[in-house]
């Protein structure tokens, strides 16, 4: 009976050991290196206000680019990232085209968005500002994003990663897309989400 | 309705209108009939800006986008075709500036695209369909431009681009206001230079609707059916001016019917 129940009590042991080391946890290494944007996970999404009555979401897709690191010295980091107009996503097309075509975003004449950072400052391990020139819709304007470093590791498959998530808001009348600024915000909420692959 | 539907419909219409009908009042007050298409020009030049700005806004030089031309192709074909209108060009001179502004007009608003190709056909056919639309129209006060630039604003808000369409609208409001001087009989023509300016923007807006917007093609090609009508008014009307316009009034609604309701019909399809 002892000899049960000790079995038990060993068994229930290991598999709360397994357990524990199974459940999601973020990985603290160092993220160090220069980073290739994993396209898969990473996303560029935006919040508009909508007759002034909603919030509505929509992201792009498509984004590529690369980021660099340095753990001791932040004001040497760099990050690069261009993301294609036309992988934008409303959920509906009409929406969408309407988007792309010369009332918005004009995708046509101008076929990318780019952000190419001049500073990085942190004020703790995890979080910090990134500054840089944002490039949309054909106008080059400074824009400061809200840094959070999420984590940094190995992955499965012998590869390092490491993400993090920017945050801003810009007003795209900034950027010369004045168009019905009376039924959709001029102010838009950006996030990036960038999981990057040492290269 | 919906106080951004009131304020689209005063951009759209009302402003644009009552700007080109005050324009035109000047042109009953002048005696010199040589001098009347330079108001009448002057008139729908200015309804249109009127529209423009409150619309679009943006004049900056060169334009960032192809429709900040706008402004500037109106104003260089005021310039020329009213020294036509008060000098006289010869018809070759005429048809000479007329194509060559088709021409350096449609590659200013295709440009853009030349970074990632010369668009060589689309180039040539948007001449081409340019030059002819300006050949068949020039001089013209009938209600084909009103109806084809009616018709380009219900395509283009519908199938392509809300503020194309718009843009269309203003165009439409103030041939519009024109015809309403015009009818039965001209008394403020269009003239040479009026028809250029005309015609430059519902090109224009036609071209750019195409190129950026994705415009249907199919009621774009309809609305160009509605042209014919004008020599066929003529020849019916047998020179009696107010039958004239009323045949050419009614076969020109046709194609513009049938393509604004195709257009109309999609955009239900998938409404918002």
């Amino acid at each position: 009976m002892n000899k049960a129940i000790v079995t038990l009590a060993a068994a229930l042991a290991l598999q709360s050991g397994i357990a524990l080391a199974d459940a999601y946890q973020v990985q603290n290494s160092s993220p160090a290196g220069t980073y290739k944007i994993d396209p898969t996970h990473s996303m560029v999404q935006f919040r508009v206000g909508h007759m002034g009555v909603s919030e509505f979401p929509g992201r792009f897709d498509a984004i590529s680019g690369s980021f660099t690191v340095d753990a001791a010295h932040h004001e040497a980091d760099k990050v690069s990232v261009e993301v294609p107009i036309d992988s934008l996503d409303t959920n509906f097309d009409k929406r969408n085209k309407d988007l792309l075509g010369p009332d918005f975003f004009n995708a046509k004449q101008f076929p990318t968005m780019t952000f190419t950072s001049t500073g990085v400052k942190m004020k703790n391990a995890n979080e910090g500002t990134l500054t840089g020139n944002l490039t949309l819709h054909g106008v080059t304007k400074p824009v400061t994003f809200s840094l959070r470093h999420v984590g940094a590791g190995p992955d499965p498959w012998g590869g390092y990663r490491s993400g993090y998530v920017a945050k801003t808001t810009i007003r795209r009348s900034d950027f010369g897309m004045n168009y019905m600024l009376n039924g959709i915000s001029d102010t838009i909420e950006v996030q990036i989400n960038i999981e990057g692959k040492r290269q | 309705m919906a106080p951004m539907l009131l304020s689209m419909a005063g951009e759209t219409v009302l402003w644009p209108l009552a700007a080109t009908v005050a324009a035109m009042m000047f042109g009953f007050l002048l005696r010199d009939a040589r001098s009347k298409p330079i108001v009448s020009t002057l008139a729908t030049g200015t309804g249109f800006l009127v529209g423009y700005t409150l619309i679009y806004g943006i004049f900056a030089f060169p334009p960032p986008e192809p429709q900040g031309w706008l402004p500037y192709l109106m104003a260089l074909n005021f310039l020329v075709f009213s020294f036509d209108d008060l000098a006289g060009f010869s018809h070759r001179i005429r048809i000479v500036l007329q194509g060559a502004f088709s021409i350096s007009g449609s590659v200013l608003i295709l440009l853009p695209l030349f970074k990632t190709g010369f668009p060589a056909l689309q180039l040539a056919v948007s001449a081409l369909l340019w030059f002819g639309l300006w050949i068949a129209l020039d001089g013209r006060n009938g209600p084909i431009l009103f109806l084809v630039a009616a018709g380009n604003a219900i395509v283009s808000a519908t199938t392509g681009s809300t503020l194309l369409g718009q843009l269309g609208g203003v165009l439409a409001a103030v041939l519009g206001g024109h015809l309403a001087f015009n009818f039965p009989k001209p008394r403020i023509p269009l003239g040479h230079a009026g028809t250029a300016v005309a015609v430059t923007i519902l090109a224009s807006l036609m071209l750019i609707g195409r190129a950026y917007a994705e415009t249907a093609l199919i009621p774009s090609l309809l609305l160009l059916c509605a042209i014919p009508a004008d020599f066929l008014g003529r020849y019916l009307g047998r020179n009696r001016k107010s039958l004239e316009m009323i045949i050419c009034g009614a076969l020109a609604l046709i194609p513009v019917a049938i393509a604004s309701a195709i257009a109309i019909k999609s955009y239900l399809s998938q409404e918002y």
